[in-house]
């Protein structure tokens, strides 16, 4: 299972913009390319993220799982900043994705799976 | 040009159209002079005070002299000086007489009345906003990150959808109302409104003829300016934050204004000016 630690890469506690989300994407490319069942995107130590940086990491996630053909990873995000609210599922959903809560701590992304 | 505002203001809604509906964003305001006239007025909401920032500096960068004739009341006229609105404007040579007025501080002010410009500036004052209500101790701490974002939110919409010539502005503080403990988040830019973002969009533009029907429009899923499909989430995202007991949400952009709360989603309603947008969030502390 391979695992990108958000905070250890961007050190804010809260994470509001595009441009913070891409700045993940070479860690998230190198993660996936280690390969795995798994992939976890870890929120310890982020208090708080916006719909904005939300939406721009799954786009980034998207855009490097097309690179791989095969053997795509199961996508779950664990220690997430808050509950699963309305506004990030609609996040979920605008790109045809269900986000479903698996406990207080971990948020699953089912439609990642080629 | 002189507006009189009222002695208990609010928001813009309670000025007389008569002389506030005269927008400042337009290319024929021509006055020679603008006075904001506080002298009476003994009571301010932070949704006014926004206000009181937008207005003047649309004019100054109109080359409108602008002056600000500050409240009689020391009560009123302290905490303005203490949540920044006076140092803010006279940064930007709006004529502000503030003599024998102290600078108090106000261990409740969170994010005093500061601009920004790009989105890197609100991700660092959303920052800085958590870790001032962290050491604050103030109210119910697992609310500290939902303010940051509601704030973030709201700033990044200015920053990226109001072509603002002035930028945004924004503020958090707790405030002990009669009614209880709150936090208030307060966002405002000068810019084109949403309305005339909304209508960016082109399977948007001919549905949409009113300031009150796009704010409408705007509070609702992946309802966006740009039209693409993952866009259209912050704005809705921070009213269904509000959906919850004793939130409330107040949008105004020209002429309408929309407010959310738990169970009233009332119809957007037409008021006088705000020439921009203004967005203010209420969360019991």
């Amino acid at each position: 299972m391979a695992a990108v630690r958000i905070h250890d890469i961007l050190s804010s506690r809260v994470l509001v913009t595009r441009s913070s989300a891409r700045e993940l994407e070479q860690a998230i490319r190198d993660a996936v390319h280690l390969g795995g069942e798994q992939l976890e995107i870890d929120f310890l130590d982020v208090d708080g993220i916006t719909p904005s940086f939300l939406d721009e990491v799954i786009t980034v996630l998207e855009r490097v799982l097309g690179e791989i053909k095969e053997n795509q990873p199961q996508i779950i995000v664990v220690n997430p900043p808050t509950r699963l609210s309305a506004k990030f599922a609609a996040v979920g959903r605008s790109h045809s994705l269900e986000i479903v809560e698996r406990g207080p701590h971990r948020w699953e992304l089912i439609g990642t799976r080629a | 040009m002189r507006i009189e505002v009222p002695s208990h203001f609010r928001h813009a809604g309670d000025l007389s159209p008569r002389y506030a509906s005269q927008d400042p964003r337009d290319a024929d305001f021509s006055e020679s002079r603008l006075e904001l006239d506080l002298r009476s007025c003994e009571f301010l909401r932070p949704p006014a005070v926004l206000w009181c920032v937008v207005y003047p500096l649309l004019a100054q960068s109109r080359g409108v002299p602008s002056v600000l004739l500050v409240p009689e009341d020391v009560g009123v006229c302290t905490y303005l000086k203490s949540v920044g609105l006076f140092e803010l404007l006279k940064e930007r040579e709006v004529v502000v007489d503030d003599r024998g007025i102290a600078q108090r501080r106000d261990q409740q002010l969170i994010l005093p009345l500061t601009h920004f410009d790009t989105q890197d500036a609100v991700e660092n004052l959303a920052n800085q906003s958590l870790e001032a209500l962290t050491s604050s101790d103030l109210g119910s701490s697992n609310l500290y990150p939902l303010v940051s974002e509601i704030f973030a939110e709201l700033g990044l919409n200015a920053v990226e959808h109001s072509e603002s010539p002035i930028g945004g502005f924004g503020f958090i503080q707790f405030y002990e109302f009669s009614e209880g403990r709150r936090f208030v988040c307060g966002v405002a830019d000068g810019g084109i409104g949403i309305r005339r973002s909304l209508q960016r969009n082109p399977e948007l533009a001919e549905r949409i003829y009113y300031d009150w029907s796009a704010i409408e429009l705007a509070v609702r899923e992946r309802v966006s300016g740009t039209g693409q499909q993952t866009r259209g989430i912050g704005l809705y995202g921070v009213a269904e934050d509000m959906r919850s007991p004793r939130r409330q949400l107040i949008i105004h952009s020209g002429l309408g204004s929309l407010q959310i709360s738990e169970d009233v989603e009332s119809e957007a309603r037409r008021t006088t000016l705000f020439p921009g947008t203004l967005a203010y969030a209420s969360i019991p502390g």
